[in-house]
Order: structure tokens, then sequence, then C-alpha cells
């Protein structure tokens, strides 16, 4: 058997596993970006299910093009990851799952200084739908200080009438 | 005994006149004042429950300690802005409240040193009235815009329970000592 022929079989049982790999995840990401003042943060916490019932295989995760270590809590696999609060715009972020294997091929290519081009095991996505404090351009503790600072001009005004 | 034989030193109408410059409130006033303070200092915690996310039970010690003296300090404001404010205004309103009660008192047939006095009662009163909603409307909307300036602008960086211990501490604390001055 000649080394292509290797690398064929290679990536046949490499595509077959991916195509029967299913995610189930739940995600987080910060809600309110008062108490974490410059970072969003998103973690997903996911099963793997594969046919070929290999399930606590070791995983690695690519988002925005970083590539990191997926960790095992119990029987789920935990991801998690941030993005600085002025750069993070709301909508999807596609996380790509990949085995030992497809990592050490996905290192490989960067080295050479291409871009990555390994089909992932499974992928699934994390939704970021803005956070408390990023959405109106006028925030709501800045409306409430207006407010209060107006009824507490009145207040003296008035104070200031009467005492006059 | 000593009471009975100064209360008979003193006339009505000079009693009345006493109480108009008392700084010593009422029972019920002072209900008020502490009712409405307690609110007003019970109010912050939900603040920083919910939006600072200081744990509740954790922390219920200084939500209670804080509170108590938030509660003590603010009354003493109302007190000593209502004692300021008082004679202000029954100047203000001695004329409008001296029109109505003599068209009120027009009719009844008594001296006009009862209707004198009925009529300070009555000037007494307003003044009273208007005084301790105004002491408690003023002190209400400075401690809600201080605190709000305080803890989410000027101490925002510093962890939750120091900006609840200092801005409630301090707001009501200022509050209190701006109450004491004479000049307003």
């Amino acid at each position: 058997m000649n080394s292509k022929a290797v690398t064929l079989i290679v990536l046949n049982s490499i595509l077959a596993f991916a195509s029967s790999c299913d995610v189930k995840a739940t995600s987080y990401t910060t809600e309110d970006d008062l108490v974490i003042a410059n970072q969003i943060g998103f973690i997903s916490i996911f099963k793997l299910k594969c046919k070929s019932e290999i399930n606590s295989i070791p995983l690695f995760a690519e988002v925005n093009g970083n590539i990191q270590p997926v960790f095992r809590v119990k029987d789920d696999y935990q991801f998690s990851f941030t993005e600085d609060k002025k750069d993070a715009k709301t909508g999807s972020r596609e996380i790509r799952l990949f085995d030992e294997e497809q990592f050490a091929t996905y290192r490989k290519q960067q080295r050479a200084g291409e871009i990555p081009s390994v089909k992932p095991l499974a992928t699934f996505s994390v939704k970021y739908s803005g956070s408390y404090g990023n959405v109106l351009f006028f925030n709501s503790e800045f409306i409430v200080l207006s407010l209060s600072f107006f009824v507490a001009y009145l207040a003296f005004q008035n104070r200031m009438k009467l005492v006059s | 005994m000593v009471q009975e034989k100064k209360s008979a030193m003193f006339t009505k109408e000079e009693e009345l006149l006493l109480q108009d410059f008392n700084r010593n409130v009422s029972t019920g006033s002072n209900m008020l004042f502490y009712g409405a303070s307690f609110i007003t200092s019970a109010l912050p915690i939900w603040l920083y429950w919910r939006i600072h996310q200081i744990e509740l039970f954790s922390s219920l010690i200084f939500f209670v300690a804080l509170t108590a003296l938030s509660t003590y300090l603010l009354s003493m404001a109302y007190r000593n802005t209502k004692f300021t404010l008082k004679h202000k205004v029954a100047i203000k309103r001695e004329d409008a409240v001296t029109r109505e009660m003599t068209q009120l008192l027009a009719d009844d047939k008594m001296s006009r040193k009862e209707k004198d006095e009925r009529i300070l009662w009555k000037k007494n009163e307003v003044a009273d009235f208007e005084a301790t909603v105004f002491s408690i409307f003023y002190n209400n909307a400075l401690f809600l815009a201080i605190t709000i300036f305080l803890s989410f602008y000027l101490l925002r960086q510093i962890s939750p329970l120091f900006n609840y211990i200092i801005t409630i501490a301090g707001t009501s604390g200022l509050l209190a000592l701006l109450s004491t001055s004479k000049s307003t």
C-alpha cells in the first residue's frame, strides 16, 4: 500500500467520522457589560454524540481564527472565549471542533503559512444578541441620572424660592 | 408641676408661637419622617442587589446596618430642613391663610383674640404640612440623584460592596450635614 492510498483512507475515515457527529450545545454570553468592563464572554457547554461511539475524545475548538483545547466537565465539554467589548458585534460565531489528528493537520498547515482547510469534526454556533450597556446610544443609567438631576434641580430651585 | 407652672405662664397664642419656632416635631411627623427615610434608604438595596449583583444574604448585615444609619441621618436631614423652611413657608402663606380664615370665620361670633388664635393655628398647620412635604421631597430628590451619580459613575470601578457602603453612608451623611446649614 503506498502513502497516497494510506492518506486517502485516513481522509475518508475522517470525513465519515465528521459527518456522523452531532453537537448539542447550550451557550451563555455576557448580558450585562457593567459587570465586566471591557470584555464580552462566551461560554458553551456541549455534548458530542458520534455514531462511532467515541464520545470522549480530546477536542480542539476554533473560533475567529484562534484554536484552543476544549475542556471536559464530567460528561460534557466546555469551551469559552472572550472578545473585546468594542469589537464584539451582535450575531452568531461559528465554533469548529477538531479531534487530535485534525488539530495536528491544522497546525501543520498553519506552520506552512497556509490558510488551514481542515474539515472540522463538527460545528455549532453561539449567538450573541448584544449586552446591556452596549445596545443603546444613551445607556439607561445616564437617562436615570439626568432625570434625577432634573428633579433635584427643581427641588433646589423651589427651596431657593421659599427661602428668598 | 414645673411643666404645669410653665404652661400656665404662657397664653395660647404664645404657645402656638413657640410651637412655630420649635425644632422638635410631633410624634406623627417623626413617624412620617422615619417611614419615608426608611423607604428611601432601603431603595438602593434593590439597585445593588439586581444591578451591581451583590449577594443579598451574605451581605445582609451591611444592608441592614447601612439602611439603619441612612434612615437615622435622612430623618435628621428632614427634621432640620423642615425647621429651616417652616417659618419661611409661614411668612409666604400668611396673607392667603389670613384671608381665607377671615372669610370662613366672618359669620362666627367670637372675640377678635380667638379669631387671631385660630388664624395663627391654621397658619402653623399649613406651614407645618407644606414644610414637612417639601422637606421629604427635597432630601429624597438629592439623595437619589447623588446615590445614582456615585454608584454608577464616580465609584463604578470599585467593588460593589464598598461602592454601596461609601455611597449610602456618604450621601446620607452629606445631606444631614447640609441640613444643619443656617444660611439657607
